[in-house]
């Protein structure tokens, strides 16, 4: 339990000529009650990003030994190799459990004033949390709270200065459910600088302020001229100039993800387009500066801009600031697709699905004569439809003789994001990983050792997301899927569609309803029966769930068999067309997922006809 | 605490020009050979062509060694997915090694048949964060190699210097790429006495010479066309990997003989003064607690219990590897008052307590089962990652691992089954132990289950009893996690027939007494399990999961198989027959029985109840190549056997 989460933030503007300082302080009041929790919080991390000192760490341990207080710990450090983290650390001493542990830091930094976001619950419970900014007088900020915690409230406490506080007491826990939008419904606050006195009218750090910046730091500079030329160069050799519209893109998109790589190192010059060129190797920023290069030679209208992870916390459109402003991608208003520059695994018209159904800072650069401005939007950005994103499954099982031995086929093919995690990397996987992944996309893993016959289509990275990743196998003679029973038979049918995600055990629901991406499962199966057999339950497979009440009809699960002559054919659809839905609607939801996952469990019994 | 320095091992070196004129002279096997080594290797991201270390030993001014090793590695990218191994780093203990001289840089193909030459620029040192471990000095030197391609040469040279001879001496033949030439050599005046021995390689294969130039001796393994090796296989890489181990036994200075690892008796005299024995006896509160805790303790091993529980369960894991703080503990009295440590630092505690209450224990350093060899073959840090204390009575030794939090008095942690440890009997004294293994029989699990058919649902109430390593994590998780992660955790552990199964209640038994069977008395419904048709029932009643448990172990091995601890499983169904039903089909018994592993399956009718009897035994720690195919044909049986169903027909 948490008796204390305060977080002060005091700025200070001493020297006129330069920026404030921020004094950001944390203090910890926290109560251990098991060894978990002792583990969980007898190590102290702080994160030292533009810090410039710790100005102060004090630690006591309450415990039936006494209090220990002390100032001086052992600090020990960490930086990562790409430079962009670095923390100090300490281990609490005398902790055990049933102890208080108190810790209390300042740290000395460079102002943030773009944009910070503090999220002040977890799957601890918070007894009291607590926020204080302090600033001159002249600084103005904008606030948004969320989710529980309260708004800030200004007052004055000293002459020349404003001290905002918000506090709430009783926080309580909040544990992440599946499909849901987890990080997005904890208390936090937001905020940034909004005005200072004296200043021009303009808002600081607002998007329209940014976009200006981003525009002069993306375009060449004076001294890539060379760069540009090579450029130039390249674009007439790709001969993108003959293409029409989407297969300009393609083509400047394949040429550059298929021969950079990305660092993270992010400030050691990887931003320049002569190093890029040379080394092939590229920041982030300098992956998107090469892009506007290449586009701004090959006559492509773009706009580019940036977007939130929304399984992290989704972009507020009603609150500027910058920590939403955390991926990069481009838009195409003639074509209406985006594109990830740096993800290499996505290709135009897939931003990674957790950039989607989110909104996004979008930004038009305007080079008109000499006059440079930019349009900004914010926009919303569109799940794709179902219909992109289909996983078809085409299952054949001929069982030989009297259930003497069986020959099973299956087809499967994956489009869009049912293929992300395989289309971009199968050409490069070394053949003993792909030997059990190609069983497990067949669902045939621990069922068969190997397929007898393998045919794979479309698994390359020049096809992802262009053409559906396919895959045909045939495995036998092994009675897969089959059991004995005396004189019957009986074949698990639903576990040919591979374990499917089930949602059985009831529990208290919290948060609403969010998919990854919008789906859609067919599959089809078809079982020849053995001459002199005959299936006693085939209805057993017939099995719907449609929601009630959701209309239009946005997800169902749907299973239908028949037989003709000897051959069993069963249709299964499942889809999902809606990525939201409010937490009352979590039932049906949660229904139509464990209607597949009740499939798995589908038995059809064989018995010799006329017995 | 560290081990010598296990990130050479993927790292290469540098011979020196007369190796390369050398190089020639030797073996090229056969061209096809060759040529059908590289064709196995057609999918690898690359090849190493060459992977060289070149040690010179010098002797210092002050009569210290100086160990220089030029690292040497040149690797030939075959696909276009290599370019995202752009990014490199060479790790190192920054205390004991410095890296320095590095030179890096491709040869890209420049379109026209040549190559063009592009240089890393820039090498960035950087922390190395292991997992597990809160602190160490673990550094690595980080870059990216530029412009690459299918067809492009990476090269990497650098010299890296070891400041600790003990700490020095170790070379793996390949890594995660497959290696056409592997090179390791040593050159050293010819009173530099080494010692060296080689493992997973075939001696046929590895081609060694020793040459002698005036005062300097050089020797030189050379291994050619070296498979990659897998990842990290349990129970650890150095059990698969082809590698060398090399150490100076001793040298001359100024005509004095130097011992450094001549034998075990050098390394435990360099342990040895590692450890602080004084301190921490002079704490009022330590003392205190020492009295309480065996106050009312009788025997000599019921003090040591209670002591070495309260350590165990008081003292908290945190691992400090710097420098020589990866070797020496921390005084009793800091982790007394810090309630922290690493395994050291707790076994010199649980030393001192001891100490306090009059009974004598002894240090120990072990090697951890990732590690394969004992102290007679490699006499050197290579052969310990850990330290315990051992306690001798009634002609027996207790292996005391504090960082076991679980495990049964008188049982020794897990990993250290079959090691063999270096026990220390007082100054300049040792003795060499094996740790025993523990019986199967002590690593059981027993679930013993009653189920009826209601409404169309099974439910049924059982008990299931964990001994032994089994319950070790069951009591970690219902000790420490939360009701949510315990309540998670059950429905795991105690479900059965499909994932439809939920669990109505669960009283656990014997939680906090580490000595008893952990005992879980539990009800709950299963649906969807059986099928009905035409007035039949079908049901599986195999309900243990063996099968399933087994399959991960099907597929051809050619390490064989380790298993964690031996252990028995068991479970006794009695499904009672629903009223109007009879038996329509009964399985026949089936069992499959080995030394090192079986199983067995029984099914009968006894009044009202069908009784299925199922047991699964692991014998061994490890199920060698050479008996994988009766391992297969074990778990074919069984797959076989589990799709044996019960049927009950309506009368």
């Amino acid at each position: 339990m948490i008796l204390l989460d305060l977080r002060a933030v005091e700025f200070e503007w001493n020297d006129p000529e330069s920026g404030p300082d921020e004094y950001y302080t944390l203090h910890n009041r926290v109560r251990v009650h098991s060894a978990e929790a002792v583990e969980a919080f007898n190590k102290v991390y702080i994160p030292m990003d533009g810090v410039h000192e710790i100005v102060r760490l004090q630690v006591r341990v309450i415990t039936s030994r006494g209090v220990r207080s002390t100032d001086s710990v052992q600090l020990l450090d960490y930086r990562d190799a790409g430079g962009e983290v670095h923390m100090k650390y300490f281990a609490v001493e005398g902790v055990e459990e049933g102890a208080e542990v108190e810790y209390l830091y300042t740290l000395r930094m460079d102002a943030r004033l773009e944009g910070v976001r503090e999220v002040f619950q977890d799957t601890d419970h918070r007894r009291k949390a607590e926020f204080m900014l302090i600033a001159p007088a002249g600084m103005t900020f904008a606030f948004r709270a969320y989710n529980g915690f309260p708004g800030p409230v200004a007052d004055t406490v000293s002459p020349g200065k404003i001290c905002y506080r918000a506090s709430v007491t009783d926080l309580e826990p909040l544990r992440s459910e599946q499909y849901a939008p987890y990080y997005d419904h904890l208390a936090r606050l937001e905020y940034r600088l909004q005005s200072m006195q004296p200043a021009s009218g303009d808002e600081l750090y607002s998007y329209r302020h940014l976009a200006g910046q981003l525009d002069a730091y993306f375009r060449p500079r004076s001294d890539e001229k060379k760069a540009m030329k090579k450029i130039e160069k390249l674009i007439r050799h790709l001969g993108v100039a003959q293409l029409e519209m989407p297969d300009r893109i393609r083509t400047i998109e394949d040429f550059i993800k298929e021969r950079f790589t990305l660092t993270e190192q992010s400030d050691a010059g990887y931003d320049r387009l002569d190093r890029i060129l040379r080394e092939h190797v590229a920041s982030r920023r300098g992956l998107l500066r090469l892009f506007i290069a290449a586009f701004d030679q090959a006559g492509v209208n773009y706009e580019y801009g940036l977007t939130s992870d929304r399984e992290g916390v989704s972009f507020d459109p009603e609150f500027e600031t910058y920590t939403y402003l955390e991926h990069y991608f481009f838009y195409f208003p003639a074509t209406g697709q985006y594109l990830a520059p740096s993800e290499f695994f996505y290709r135009l018209g897939f931003l990674p699905y957790n950039w989607t159904h989110n909104y996004g800072l979008f930004i038009r650069p305007l080079h008109i004569g000499a006059i440079d401005t930019q349009w900004t939007e914010i926009r919303f950005i569109p799940a794709l439809p179902a219909e992109e994103n289909v996983d078809f499954l085409d299952i054949r099982y001929d069982i030989l003789g009297e259930f003497d031995s069986a020959r099973i086929r299956v087809r499967r093919s994956l489009s869009g994001y049912q293929s992300t995690y395989i289309q971009p990397v199968y050409s490069f996987l070394p053949e003993v990983d792909l030997k059990p992944l190609q069983l497990e996309l067949l669902n045939l893993q621990g069922k068969f050792q190997s397929l007898r016959f393998l045919e794979v289509k479309h698994g390359s990275m020049s096809d992802l997301y262009q053409r559906p990743f396919e895959i045909d196998g045939t495995a036998g003679p092994e009675l897969a899927f089959i059991e004995k029973a005396g004189n019957r038979y009986l074949m698990r049918v639903g576990e040919l569609i591979g374990e499917q995600v089930e949602l059985y055990q009831e529990k208290e629901r919290r948060l609403p309803v969010q998919n990854e991406y919008n789906r859609i499962f067919r599959r089809e199966i078809r079982v020849t029966v053995p001459p002199g057999y005959e299936v006693m339950n085939l209805e057993d497979l017939n099995y719907t769930v449609v929601p009630e009440n959701d209309q239009p009809v946005t997800m169902a699960f749907e299973s239908a068999a028949r037989l003709e002559g000897n051959q069993i054919t069963v249709s299964v659809n499942e889809y999902y067309r809606k990525i939201d839905y409010p937490v009352e609607q979590f039932g049906q939801f949660r229904r139509v997922i464990n209607a597949a996952a009740d499939f798995n469990k589908k038995v059809i019994v064989f018995r010799k006809t006329g017995v | 605490m560290i081990s010598a320095d296990p990130g050479s091992a993927y790292r290469y070196s540098f011979w020196g020009k007369a190796a390369w004129a050398l190089t020639g002279l030797m073996l090229f096997s056969t061209a096809a050979a060759f040529a059908s080594w590289m064709e196995r290797q057609a999918d690898a991201f690359g090849i190493v062509l060459r992977q060289q270390q070149a040690v010179e030993i010098d002797i210092g001014r002050d009569g210290d060694l100086v160990i220089h090793a030029d690292v040497y590695e040149e690797t030939l990218l075959q696909k276009e997915f290599a370019r995202f191994f752009a990014e490199q780093s060479i790790p190192y203990p920054s205390a004991f090694t410095d890296i320095g001289n590095i030179r890096a840089w491709t040869h890209t193909p420049d379109g026209n048949g040549g190559y063009r030459k592009e240089m890393v620029r820039e090498f960035r040192t950087s922390d190395l964060a292991t997992s597990g471990v809160f602190y160490d000095d673990y550094r690595q030197k980080t870059f990216y190699f530029p412009a690459l391609r299918p067809g492009a040469k990476t090269v990497l040279n650098y010299r890296k210097t070891y400041r600790e001879p003990r700490l020095w001496g170790y070379f793996v033949f390949s890594g995660a790429l497959p290696v056409l030439h592997s090179e390791f050599s040593v050159t050293a005046p010819a009173d530099v006495v080494l010692g060296y021995r080689v493992f997973g390689v075939n001696e046929k294969e590895l081609a060694f010479e020793k040459q002698q130039k005036g005062n300097l001796v050089s020797y030189r393994w050379v291994l050619r066309e070296v498979d990659k090796v897998p990842g990290s296989a349990y129970p650890g890489i150095l059990h698969h990997a082809p590698h060398l181990v090399v150490y100076v036994k001793s040298y001359t200075y100024e005509g004095e003989n130097r011992p450094v690892l001549s034998g075990l008796s050098d390394l435990f005299a360099w342990y040895e003064q590692f450890l602080d024995l004084e301190n921490g006896t002079g704490i009022p509160e330590m003392k205190q607690l020492v009295d309480e805790l065996v106050a009312d303790r009788d025997s000599e091993p019921e003090k040591v219990e209670a002591l070495y529980n309260w350590v165990r369960r008081n003292i908290r894991y945190i691992a400090f590897e710097d420098g020589l703080g990866g070797f020496a503990p921390r005084s009793a009295g800091t982790v007394w008052s810090r309630r922290y440590g690493d395994c050291k630092d707790m076994a010199n505690l649980l030393f001192h307590m001891l100490e306090m209450a009059g009974i004598p224990s002894h240090h120990t350093w072990i090697g951890t089962r990732a590690i394969p060899y004992t102290h007679r073959e490699v006499p050197t840090p290579m052969a310990d990652n850990h330290m315990i204390l051992t306690y001798r009575h009634g002609g027996r030794e207790y292996f005391l691992d504090a960082t076991d939090a679980y495990s049964r008095f008188g049982i020794p942690s897990e990993h250290i089954q079959g090691r063999e440890a270096l026990v220390r009997l007082g100054h300049d004294a040792y003795e060499l132990v094996e740790v025993p293994v523990v019986a199967a029989e002590e690593n059981r699990k027993c679930d013993t289950v009653k189920m009826y058919l209601e409404q169309g649902q099974i439910r049924g109430c059982g008990t299931l009893c964990l001994r032994g390593y089994l319950r070790n994590a069951a009591t970690d998780v219902l000790q420490n996690k939360g009701k949510e992660g315990t309540d998670e955790y059950l429905s795991g552990l105690l479900a059965q027939g499909n994932n439809k199964f939920f669990l109505d209640s669960v009283v656990v038994g014997n939680l906090s007494d580490h000595s008893a069977d952990l005992v879980f008395e539990y009800s709950f419904r299963l649906l969807d399990y059986q099928t009905e048709a035409g007035g039949e029932l079908f049901l599986n009643p195999h309900f243990s999961q063996f099968a399933g448990d087994v399959q991960a172990g099907y597929a051809e091995n050619p390490y064989g198989h380790y298993f964690p601890f031996k252990s028995v499983r068991q479970r006794l169904t009695r499904f009672r027959i629903p009223d109007r039903y009879q038996v329509g089909h009964l399985p026949g018994d089936v069992s499959w029985e080995e030394p090192d592993f079986g199983f067995s399956l029984s099914y009968r009718q006894e009044g009202s109840y069908v009784l299925i009897a199922e047991e699964f035994y692991i014998n061994t720690l490890h199920i060698k190549p050479e008996r994988n195919s009766a391992w297969n044909e074990l778990v074919r049986r069984l797959g076989e056997a589990s799709k044996e169903m019960l049927v009950l027909v309506k009368t």
